[in-house]
């Protein structure tokens, strides 16, 4: 049973047709991988699967439910996190305070609770500071608790980033180029995490340009190139593929 | 209503909307240039007016000789807050809010300034054609009309000529359009925006001086004017040349015609829902200038 | 050490309102007391902008309009339906909640000087508004005799515990979640509404919440003075309000209190010294966002994601097209 479906979605700006056609599906429990040359448009379409732009054309289901019309919110509620290439933080906030705000979603108090300081108001945030050091443990996070998130190392940050898209519980969670900036061994902890989080009930899907976490981490690959899906299938498949060398390499080769 | 009221109208809403398009060019210049949007602008237009109070009413200069001298000294006032004020802010990468809230702190500056050195009370001086209505038929026409139209054209037609023609002019749209190519290709970027903002604070001036006549001149006048000038940048498209004219105008004639036809007391109201209706509906105003619009 | 973490959290705000409660005790002349009383008037103003821009980041100026709905609101209710002051205090901050409402709506899709301006329209159609309807609100002449709930000291104590409220309020909100969720709408409203904040809804929040604060103040405002006039609502009242609370530090509560006070101006009498002191005020904010960097103000560093000078399009992309397609 598919997750998420995108069907023949299609976004232009203007003259510029940025992600074109494209099919996709992500299964429960499944890896995927997404990836293609720069430009190829992976995260316009993570933008329009998550409700920052809406499709030109096409649809996305997600659990059976169409939510190409919804807007961000919502289709973070109905259970899709994410998180950003270029990181996404409150830099001036604490790591603890940014990891909270993932939370957001599941508060049941009111403005009346907050300024009135009722027990189900305090009852609820221990909860909430409760899973947030939960959250810090299976991401390795504990000892930047309280320190500003802008004092991280790059590395950490977007780690923090995927704790933060944890925190509301989320069935699928579609990471944008999370290993960039890396160094090998936080990448050798990214993938540690990641099967982590797909052992724990939450599907992915992974853009990245590094082979070697969607090699080791992916069940199923979709490859795009200038918006279109040129290839889908196992890694060692597509990696043989002639269209998808040449789409990486096709594009400085030329000039050879 | 007759076509004698109906020129009457245009004549006045002519006047003053030829004053609000050059507090709203001089605000269309900077935002191009810097993506600044000087609230400043109707302090500064009240500024020139007491300037030129002090050197042509005060002093008992020449006209044309106050008139330079006012706009010089307002000039200069724009272009020294340029290169030791706000390029500094800009290049820290602030948030451009901050910048806002900096022009704000200076309408609270300036006008305090003005009331500390010239004191509250309404000032007012004419222009060389005196005070003396002139009637053709039905139609009132006071010579601060003619005047105001004269001058503004001119102004308009020199500028115009400025920006094509002149070295100095293109490099300024060139800038604006393209910085980074601009400074590339030798222009000096920091100089010429400093110079915009020179422009921008001198059409402000001259705007002031036209508008004694019309309006005493009182330090608290820069609030409700500026209003009107953003709305006549924002109506004709924030950052086109043609946008601060055509805008101004339409508030000029907008504020005769509803203050004839509908209620004068609301007159300005009518204006500020339109405003905000173009901000709703076409923040980019009637003629939305994108970067590589013509100044 | 339970006890250190516990005064750090609640900061300098009660030891400053302590001090305000014992101050009058003292004996001081009346017109320092009348500034202290004005003093509290403004407090609840930069508490509201606090909330609106420290918080939520939406730049306003016009907040003066919104105190004059509460004013005229209590005026009115109380002078020409002769409606019990108690009465007015309740209804008036709701007036002023409401319209902020309606303010709101046209201001959450706007941003940047376009939001500015949208406020200062508002605040000024609400003046003109007050201004051309003599009938209800004594127009240029101004509402006179107003009924008040206390006079004099009593009132002064009155004024400093419904502060006092609205500061803990203000810092409640701003431990919660809502204040978390404003603080992202603030830095990254994408990220924000991407991590499930229904933006719309908490910038209305914001509006409606700074509005009530700023509609208590403006029944504050009748009490104290007695009359109302058109005049103490303009532009130039939101300019003030706005160097308040950014030289308090623009989200710190206990800073736009302490600032409130400093630069709340003299009685008409002693114009020539309020103009002095403005001067002085404005300047002294000048350098500080001159020196933001330099003095480290947390505040005013959000930094921005693309240096200039690439100038911003009329009507801004949602996202910054650069950084989102790959």
């Amino acid at each position: 049973m598919s997750l998420l479906t995108a069907t023949q979605l299609t976004k232009r700006f203007g003259g510029v047709v940025a992600v074109n056609e494209v099919d996709l599906s992500v299964g429960s429990g499944q890896i995927c991988g997404l990836i293609g040359p720069n430009g190829s448009g992976k995260t316009t379409l993570v933008n329009v699967i998550t409700g920052i732009y809406k499709p030109t054309t096409g649809t996305v289901a997600f659990e059976g439910r169409p939510i190409h019309n919804r807007p961000p919110h919502e289709i973070c509620a109905l259970g899709v996190g994410r998180t950003f290439q270029n990181i996404r933080l409150l830099l001036t906030l604490s790591v603890f305070d940014n990891i909270r705000l993932g939370a957001h979603i599941h508060i049941r108090s009111t403005l009346w609770d907050v300024l009135l300081q009722t027990r189900k108001l305090r009852q609820e945030e221990k909860e909430v500071a409760d899973r947030i050091d939960t959250v810090l443990d299976f991401t390795g996070l504990r000892q930047y608790r309280n320190e500003l998130a802008r004092n991280l190392p790059y590395g950490r940050q977007k780690v923090v980033e995927i704790a933060r898209a944890l925190m509301a519980r989320p069935k699928l969670l579609l990471l944008d180029e999370p290993a960039a900036g890396l160094n090998s061994n936080e990448k050798g902890n990214l993938i540690t995490l990641l099967r982590k989080i797909r052992e724990s009930g939450v599907s992915i899907l992974l853009i990245e340009h590094e082979m070697a976490l969607v090699e080791a981490l992916s069940d199923h690959v979709f490859v795009l190139n200038y918006g279109k899906k040129i290839s889908q299938g196992p890694f060692s498949e597509i990696q043989r593929d002639s269209t998808v060398i040449e789409a990486y390499l096709g594009r400085g080769g030329s000039h050879a | 209503m007759g076509f004698d009221t109906i020129l009457q109208i245009l004549i006045q809403g002519l006047n003053m909307g030829l004053i609000y398009a050059l507090a709203a060019l001089g605000i269309s210049l900077i935002w191009n240039a810097t993506g600044l949007f000087n609230f400043a602008q109707g302090d500064l237009l009240t500024m020139g007016g007491f300037v030129m109070l002090s050197t042509f009413a005060h002093w008992a200069l020449p006209y044309s000789l106050a008139f330079v001298l006012t706009f010089a000294v307002m000039g200069l006032i724009g272009y020294l807050l340029s290169r030791g004020y706000f390029f500094p802010m800009f290049s820290q990468g602030l948030h451009p809010d901050i910048i806002i809230i900096g022009t704000v702190a200076l309408t609270v500056l300036i006008q305090n300034g003005i009331l500390l050195l010239w004191g509250p009370h309404p000032q007012r001086f004419s222009t060389p054609l005196g005070d003396r209505p002139v009637h053709l038929g039905q139609i009132i026409i006071m010579p601060y009309y003619l005047w105001n139209i004269v001058i503004v054209l001119v102004l308009v037609a020199v500028l115009q000529v400025f920006f094509k023609k002149s070295i100095i002019g293109i490099a300024m749209r060139a800038v604006a359009q393209r910085p980074i190519t601009a400074s590339l290709m030798g222009v000096r970027v920091n100089q010429l925006v400093a110079l915009t903002f020179l422009l921008s604070t001198g059409l402000a001036a001259v705007a002031g001086i036209l508008i004694a006549p019309i309006i005493p001149l009182i330090p608290e006048m820069g609030g409700p004017v500026a209003l009107k000038a953003f709305a006549a940048v924002l109506i004709g498209g924030l950052g086109s040349f043609a946008g601060a004219l055509i805008g101004g105008v339409i508030v000029g004639i907008a504020e005769v015609v509803f203050a004839t036809v509908v209620v004068p007391t609301y007159k300005d109201v009518f204006i500020f829902v339109i405003l905000i209706a173009f901000l709703l509906i076409r923040p980019r105003g009637i003629f939305s200038a994108e970067i590589s619009e013509k100044v | 050490m339970a006890k250190l973490a516990y005064l750090k959290r609640i900061g300098a705000t009660p030891a400053i309102f302590l001090v305000l409660a014992l101050i009058p005790l003292t004996g001081i002349p009346s017109y320092q007391f009348y500034i202290l009383e004005r003093g509290l008037q403004n407090v609840l103003v930069v508490l509201s902008l606090v909330i609106l821009l420290g918080y939520t980041g939406q730049l306003s100026l016009g907040q003066a309009g919104l105190v004059a709905v509460g004013a005229y609101t209590y005026g009115i209710l109380c002078v020409n339906y002769g409606i019990s002051p108690w009465l007015g205090l309740l209804a008036a901050p709701f007036a002023a909640g409401l319209v902020g409402l309606i303010l709101g709506f046209p201001s959450f899709k706007l941003k940047g000087p376009f939001l500015v301006v949208n406020t200062i329209a508002f605040s000024e159609i609400v003046r003109i508004l007050i201004l051309n309807n003599e009938n209800f609100t004594g127009g240029p002449f101004g509402l006179n005799r107003i009924p008040t709930i206390f006079n004099g000291l009593p009132l002064y104590y009155f004024m400093l515990v419904v502060a006092f409220l609205a500061a803990v309020g203000t810092l409640r909100l701003s431990r919660s979640y809502i204040g978390l969720a404003f603080k992202a709408i603030r830095d990254d409203e994408i990220a924000a509404e991407s991590m499930g904040v229904h933006v719309r809804n908490y910038k209305l929040l914001a509006f409606v919440i700074s509005s009530v604060l700023a509609g208590l103040s403006g029944v504050f405002f009748a009490n104290m003075a007695g009359y109302l006039n058109p005049d103490s609502f303009t532009f130039n009242e939101s300019s003030t309000y706005l160097l308040m609370v950014v030289l308090g530090g623009m989200s710190n509560a206990a800073g736009g209190i302490l600032s409130s006070f400093a630069v709340t101006s003299l009685p008409e009498a002693l114009r020539f010294m309020a103009r002095r002191r403005m001067v002085v005020y404005s300047i002294i904010l000048l350098v500080m966002l001159r020196y933001t960097k330099v003095l480290e103000i947390e505040n005013f560093k959000r930094l921005i994601r693309r240096m200039r000078p690439v100038p911003a399009p009329a009507s801004a992309p949602a996202v910054d097209r650069d950084e989102v397609n790959s």
